[in-house]
């Protein structure tokens, strides 16, 4: 996490000295965070990899613009989320029916499947877990994302998420619950009947 | 699958490809991509003047944010140092006492809207306006047994009374969604203080000339409309069962107003003119205390409206019928507003 002197330091490099390379260092700190919060949010890494840019470029901008960042780290988490509200407007304006939540879909459902079948049981875990997390509300998807996998804490994540840390408390909480049930759930599913679990899966 | 197994899920898997985590290769071509438009879109040789640096320096370090918390707290402290230090202005109750006409009226005026500015919440605040409609009523008073000269503040010194009551009532209407117990208290309070303002007001104006009897009347409209919406508070909480607004409360509150109004009619002459309406007056509080005793509070209370109107014209019958044509009562002989000598009131 970007010490919020050091974040002020670099701001204030951007606006008033227009140095780029105090931008090079924003991105080395959250690149790989805006990363993977796009990531869980679209179908494929490729996809994660363009949105990831955009949302720089358009953080570059906001900035350049000289417009109030009262936390820089909210900022780019709420730019990344708008360009992937963008990205499925574009698809849903390209298609004409891809709905917004489809956010949400398997970078490659036949691969997980597969893996499913051949991989061991840690694998085979993370897939489901993988999986499910994916499926998940998205807010509750986001928590997850940033205290497990990016290990954020509570107050990091409320303020890049601009909530409270007790709305971020209580939010972690039940999508961990609801992330476990869902988990358990399969895992019935497996022990009644592995066949149609699978085929469920693939 | 328990959470520690889920845990132990997420640390595999979060430094891994389908974990999110992404390409080094992509984010070092990815940055080199990205740098490059940058600079491209940036004019180094464009550097902000020393001036502008300093803005930015202070806008980012010192957002307006902080700086409004810093200047409520600095302006707090200077408040308190004003006032203890600055010749004991507020320990010695100097400007507290302050009458309109006054020298430090202003500097009471400035404080009380610094101390409104300040509260720190909307409970504190109404606390405050109540604490100042006491003082616009003292104010007001004091202004109709003073100097006939400085009877001509007395309107606006009641249009700020007005505003304070207004601010009550706000505040009554703001705690009835977001904090009922508060609602109640403040109810409760407010209703005292206005059974004072009345008394105050009923005083003041039969001591006042009839064209500034007019501005009370409108200020005691107010007090009378704010006083019934605070003891329809005080009903609902007592309907749900608030140990705060018992029976007891309710039906005191009741007596008060009636009690008040029946001394009221009972004092008005009996000139055909107002022996009417005081009749009809007389006919409502009865069956007003009829339906307090009967515990049909809602009805109550829409009948004590119908004996404030009825009250109010009774009073101003009386006063329309002992007016001795140029008399100081008389308010077409009424002593001009603005500088008019200095003899005292009756």
């Amino acid at each position: 996490m970007l010490s919020s002197l050091k974040e002020k330091f670099l701001l204030y490099r951007i606006r008033a000295k227009k140095d780029p390379d105090a931008f090079g260092e924003i991105y080395d700190i959250y690149a790989r965070r805006i990363y993977r919060f796009i990531y869980f949010k679209v179908r494929s890494a490729e996809q994660a990899e363009d949105l990831t840019s955009e949302a720089f470029l358009k953080a570059w901008q906001y900035l350049k613009e000289k417009r109030e960042v009262p936390n820089l780290q909210a900022l780019l988490y709420s730019v990344a989320r708008s360009v992937v509200i963008d990205h499925y407007r574009h698809c849903a304006h390209e298609s004409g029916n891809v709905a917004l939540d489809d956010a949400v879909a398997v970078e490659d459902p036949g691969l997980v499947s597969d893996q499913l079948i051949r991989d061991a049981e840690n694998n085979f875990d993370a897939a489901r877990v993988l999986d499910r997390l994916r499926g998940m509300k998205e807010e509750y998807r986001e928590v997850i994302v940033m205290k497990h996998f990016d290990g954020l804490d509570t107050k990091e994540i409320a303020a890049a998420l601009g909530k409270t840390p007790a709305n971020v408390r209580v939010l972690l909480h039940r999508a961990t619950k609801a992330l476990a049930a869902a988990l358990e759930e399969d895992e019935h599913e497996l022990q009644a009947s592995p066949e149609n679990f699978r085929r469920n899966q693939g | 699958m328990n959470s520690k197994r889920l845990l132990k899920t997420f640390g595999a898997i979060k430094d891994e490809r389908r974990g999110g985590t992404p390409h080094e290769a992509w984010l070092t071509r990815s940055r080199d991509i990205i740098m490059m438009q940058v600079r491209n879109t940036t004019d180094s040789r464009q550097a902000a003047s020393p001036l502008t640096s300093a803005y930015h320096l202070f806008d980012i370090f010192f957002p307006l944010a902080a700086f409004q918390s810093f200047a409520r707290a600095a302006a707090m402290f200077l408040l308190v140092v004003g006032a203890v230090v600055g010749g004991g202005l507020a320990s010695a109750g100097v400007y507290k006492d302050a009458l309109p006409g006054d020298r430090l009226y202003g500097t009471k005026l400035a404080v009380e809207k610094t101390q409104i500015t300040l509260a720190p919440n909307e409970d504190y605040r109404t606390r405050l306006h109540a604490d100042f409609a006491d003082r616009r009523m003292e104010e007001a008073a004091a202004l109709a047994e003073g100097a006939v000269a400085r009877y001509r503040y007395l309107p606006d010194v009641l249009v700020a009374f007005d505003g304070e009551v207004r601010a009550l009532d706000a505040g009554i209407d703001s705690l009835r969604t977001s904090d009922r117990a508060g609602a109640v208290e403040l109810a409760k309070n407010v209703e005292r203080r206005l059974a004072g303002y009345r008394v105050t007001m009923r005083k003041a104006s039969s001591i006042l000339p009839g064209s500034y009897r007019r501005s009370i009347d409108e200020s005691r409209s107010l007090v009378d409309s704010v006083s019934i919406k605070a003891m329809a508070v005080i009903i609902e909480h007592h309907r749900a069962g608030d140990v705060e607004a018992p029976q007891t409360v309710v039906a005191s509150n009741f007596e008060e107003h009636l009690n008040q109004a029946e001394a009221k009619i009972n004092k008005a002459s009996d000139r055909e003119q107002v022996a009417t309406q005081a009749a009809k007056a007389k006919t409502a509080i009865a069956e007003a205390k009829e339906l307090v005793t009967e515990g049909k509070y809602e009805a109550a209370l829409s009948k004590m409206a119908e004996v404030v109107e009825l009250t109010k014209e009774v009073e101003m019958d009386e006063d329309a019928s002992s007016v001795i044509p140029g008399s100081t009562r008389d308010p077409e002989a009424a002593p001009a507003p603005a500088g008019e000598g200095t003899a005292e009131s009756p």
